[in-house]
Formats: C-alpha cells, sequence, structure tokens
C-alpha cells in the first residue's frame, strides 16, 4: 500500500510527533507508515483522511501488484 | 577508530530513541507501572527463594505464605501488561504480538526439542529452563519486530 501521508504532512508543517498527538498514536506508527512499513487499521486509514480532509483513497492507494491482485 | 565508536553510540542512540517514540504518553505511563511490577516480582522471587534456600520459612503457614506473594505480585504483574498492552497503539500491539509469538514458539520448541536430547543423556531440564528461554526469545523478538518497524 502506497500513501501520501509524508506529504500532506509536510504541505501543513506538521511535524510526525504532531500527526501522531492528532491521531492518538505513537510517533513510530506516523514513521513506520509514512516509510511503508506499516500499512494501518482501516479505523486508523480513516482517522488520517479525515485528519487532512480528503477522502481515504486520497491518501492511500494499492500498489501495482496489490491493484492486479484486486482486478 | 572514534568515527566508528561515535556511529555505534548514534546507532544505540537512535533505538533508543525508537522505543521511546513507540509508545503514546498513557502507553508510557503503563509501561512505567509494568516495569515496577516486573522489579517487584523479581525481588519478591529472590526474597522467597532465599527465604527457601536457608530454610527460614519450613513451617507451613509460613512457607505457604512465602510462596503466595510473588504468585499474587506476578497475578498483578500479568494485570499490568494486559493494561500496558490494551494502551498501546496498533503498531505497538503488533511488536508485542510478534514478540509473543516468537517467545511462546521458542519455548514450546525447546521443550519438546530438549525432551530428545534427555533421552540421548543431556541432564534433565528443570522448570525454569523453558521459562529463561521463552524470557529472552520474547525480550529478542522485541528488539527484532522493533527493527522491522524502525
Amino acid at each position: 500500500m502506497r500513501n501520501r501521508l509524508r506529504v500532506l504532512r509536510a504541505e501543513q508543517g506538521w511535524s510526525q510527533a504532531e500527526v501522531a498527538q492528532r491521531l492518538d498514536v505513537s510517533r513510530q506508527t506516523v514513521n513506520a507508515i509514512e516509510n511503508g512499513k506499516y500499512d494501518p487499521s482501516l479505523p486508523l486509514a480513516f482517522g488520517i483522511a479525515r485528519l487532512f480532509q480528503l477522502q481515504i483513497e486520497e491518501v492511500f492507494n494499492p500498489d501495482e501488484s496489490e491493484a492486479a491482485e484486486i482486478a | 577508530m572514534q568515527g566508528e565508536a561515535m556511529t555505534k553510540r548514534k546507532r544505540g542512540w537512535n533505538y533508543f530513541q525508537a522505543c521511546r517514540a513507540s509508545l503514546t504518553p498513557e502507553a508510557r505511563r503503563r509501561q512505567r507501572v509494568f516495569t515496577g511490577w516486573c522489579l517487584a516480582w523479581a525481588l519478591s522471587f529472590v526474597a522467597a527463594a532465599l527465604l527457601f534456600r536457608f530454610e527460614i520459612a519450613t513451617a507451613a503457614p509460613l512457607a505457604w505464605l512465602v510462596a503466595l506473594v510473588p504468585t499474587l505480585i506476578g497475578l498483578l504483574l500479568i494485570r499490568s501488561y494486559v493494561r500496558l498492552f490494551r494502551s498501546a497503539d496498533e503498531l505497538m500491539q503488533k511488536v508485542h504480538l510478534e514478540a509473543l509469538a516468537f517467545g511462546l514458539g521458542a519455548g514450546f520448541l525447546f521443550m519438546i526439542g530438549y525432551s530428545l536430547f534427555e533421552r540421548s543423556g543431556a541432564p534433565a531440564m528443570s522448570v525454569m529452563d523453558p521459562v529463561s528461554v521463552i524470557a529472552i526469545a520474547w525480550a529478542l523478538g522485541q528488539v527484532l519486530a522493533m527493527r522491522r518497524y524502525s
């Protein structure tokens, strides 16, 4: 799963710690999601999208292999 | 040489920071409580073992009481761990689960595997041996899982 969390966070000028605090998760979780090492749960993914006032698919989208599996 | 030492120190420091960053403020508070109960349990266990070793607690009521104290503290320790687990965020819960799976798997394999060595003439296993393997493997599992998601 790919995501635009790092870009969106930079646009807002927020640090990882600030995003973590707003989402009630640890900074490590934000870092792991940004680096693609961890895919968040559905509630957290919706929480991230809501934080940036976007639709979930504007933040997260499957990478090519996952997209092929879905198709 | 000095540069290498600096790099090693930096790596260690970074890992320590990663551990600190993996907990929410609530989970950090629970972690402190859990660490406190770990220390209390370890101290009570050592104290009980010494009382039995030096045959201070031999009579039935006192001996039962000495054995009961670490057990009760152990129950409180388990409760504090469950609370820590529940207060952790989803990534930390995943790290804990992976570490528990690693620890329990290693302990199970050790118990089953060592029974074959016992039949081959290896010294008999004590009750504490699998417990030690589980504890060490659990700690190692935590480090591996933390590294994986850092």
